[in-house]
């Protein structure tokens, strides 16, 4: 008798304990994880989301393809971009959207505070290099110069919602259009309250939103300029939500004579810019002015750079071409260099 | 006799329900754990093509509309594009991955190659090549994404 009673309990006891270890692992593995992988606005689409009723993601891709395609897109003669850039030197106002209005407003706001470091008129002269397509080249100075008379943001007059451009210029909101892009995720994911979490990259612009099933912080890895098959300069740990991006002289570039000519270019001299750094990294709280501001902070250097994003409030990470690295007092705590060659300047 | 009866039943019911709880703790447990070895992940305009094992020597072609297609490699522990129809072959020019995190890209042809490395199933994984060779040792950590 007692040792049938002494065996209920201890059977009783393992029941219990197992069916608490359950509960408790099924509450952790609960959360649904969404993924998915896609080409858009020029580069991939990498989409996880934690937590949620149902994936969302092939919607979003869905908008994003027709924010890409319906106003953002300069290559698009149907986009309101593309309208609009039918329409320099015509002399009268023509209206645009809301969306992007806000859009081209944020991007100005940018131009001006960076002393044209980022100018949405450079496009003319970045269809001359064609970095990345399939007639990269190394333009003459005479046809650099002839496009560089028509580049200059504070040439574009706005009133309202309605933008005038001179003759013959052009708008391309191609530097901050994966900002753009993330900055749409980011709206359209949180309008799902019972999503928890989510990372959304378009190509090297991420947004990360909320927190992991887990708890755990996001890492973000920064690619080593200088490095080969994916090597890593280091990691960001952050917690949702913000974004980043990064601007680097490696991607799309191409070596003439020992030359590097990449596609960050100078709106100033319609070169690629060279400013000694070979990459910055922005966070912040928007994807926009993230994209933006990697961008001007390459083009304008450390100390004018680092000056720029006091301005906005948004954290950087610099990498000079004598391999060293420059981070910004709010992200000292959150960079770790993984990289041995390179060195953190304090 | 009777409570030996009752005391057989609770008995059989709590064994069965210690085999149901361990099938359902190896199923949550097992399968995070599990090692898959490194593979790759092929998506074309979007969708799910094909997984592959990092392990195998083989070529295949991704075949796309209208005549586009790419040519894919896999070979010592590493996949890359070896032909392409794109124009311009940025896809081919990224040469051999054998590691995360960013993917082999082909825009024109609308073609995604994600590597995944060993370890846990969903996330990509790098290893810092330099490091671990001094180190001797192969530690990869988890992260979310890469910006470049």
């Amino acid at each position: 008798m007692k040792k049938q009673k002494a065996v209920s309990i201890f059977a009783l006891v393992i029941f219990m304990g197992c069916m608490l270890l359950i509960t408790s692992l099924k509450e952790e593995t609960d959360t649904e994880v969404y993924e998915k992988t896609d080409i858009l606005m020029g580069t991939n689409f990498q989409g996880t989301i934690y937590g949620g009723k149902e994936d969302i993601l092939p919607d979003l891709v869905m908008e994003l393809r027709n924010l890409e395609l319906e106003t953002l897109s300069a290559k698009e003669e149907s986009s309101e971009i593309g309208k609009l850039n039918t329409t320099g030197g015509q002399g009268n106002y023509v209206k645009i959207s809301e969306q992007l209005c806000g859009y081209l407003n944020d991007t100005l706001n940018i131009s001006e505070q960076s002393s044209g470091a980022l100018d949405p008129t450079v496009g003319n002269i970045s269809g001359l290099w064609d970095f990345g397509g399939a007639n990269e080249r190394l333009p003459g100075q005479e046809e650099i110069e002839r496009e560089l008379s028509k580049v200059g943001y504070e040439k574009i007059l706005r009133k309202e919602k309605a933008v005038l451009l001179p003759k013959e210029m052009t708008i391309d909101l191609g530097a901050v259009g994966k900002g753009i892009g993330t900055d749409y995720a980011a709206d359209y994911i949180r309008e799902n309250e019972d999503i928890k979490g989510a990372v959304i990259a378009l190509g090297g612009s991420i947004a990360i939103l909320g927190s992991k099933p887990d708890g755990e912080i996001f890492k973000l890895a920064i690619v080593n300029p200088r490095g080969e098959n994916g090597e890593i300069l280091g990691i960001l740990s952050l917690k949702g939500d913000c974004f980043i991006s990064t601007s680097g002289d490696y991607e799309k570039c191409f070596i003439i004579d020992g030359k590097r000519y990449h596609h960050i270019l100078n709106p100033k001299t319609g070169y690629p810019a060279e400013s000694g750094l070979i990459s910055v990294t922005v966070v912040c709280n928007s994807g926009l002015k993230s994209d933006g501001l990697s961008t001007a902070c390459f083009v304008l250097g450390l100390d004018e750079g680092m000056k720029l994003l006091e301005k906005y409030g948004a954290e950087g990470i610099f990498v000079d071409e004598d391999k060293n690295v420059y981070v910004t007092e709010g992200m000292a705590s959150l960079f770790t260099l993984k990289a041995k060659e390179y060195k953190v300047v304090e | 006799m009777k409570e030996k009866k009752i005391a057989a039943v609770v008995g059989i019911f709590l064994g069965l329900v210690f085999i149901i709880s361990m099938f359902f703790l190896i199923k949550i447990y097992g399968t995070s754990s599990m090692k898959e070895g490194s593979y790759a992940k092929i998506y074309q305009k979007g969708r799910f093509v094909k997984k592959i094992s990092m392990e195998e020597e083989t070529t295949f072609i991704i075949e796309g509309k209208h005549g586009k297609y790419n040519k894919v490699q896999v070979k010592d522990g590493a996949i890359g594009i070896v032909e392409a129809s794109c124009p311009d072959f940025l896809c081919g020019k990224m040469g051999f991955l054998s590691k995360g995190p960013i993917p082999i890209t082909c825009l024109p042809n609308e073609l995604v190659i994600e590597i995944y490395n060993e370890g846990e199933g969903a996330q990509n994984t790098y290893n810092n090549s330099n490091e671990n060779k001094e180190a001797g040792v192969n530690e990869q950590e988890e992260i979310d994404g890469v910006v470049y």
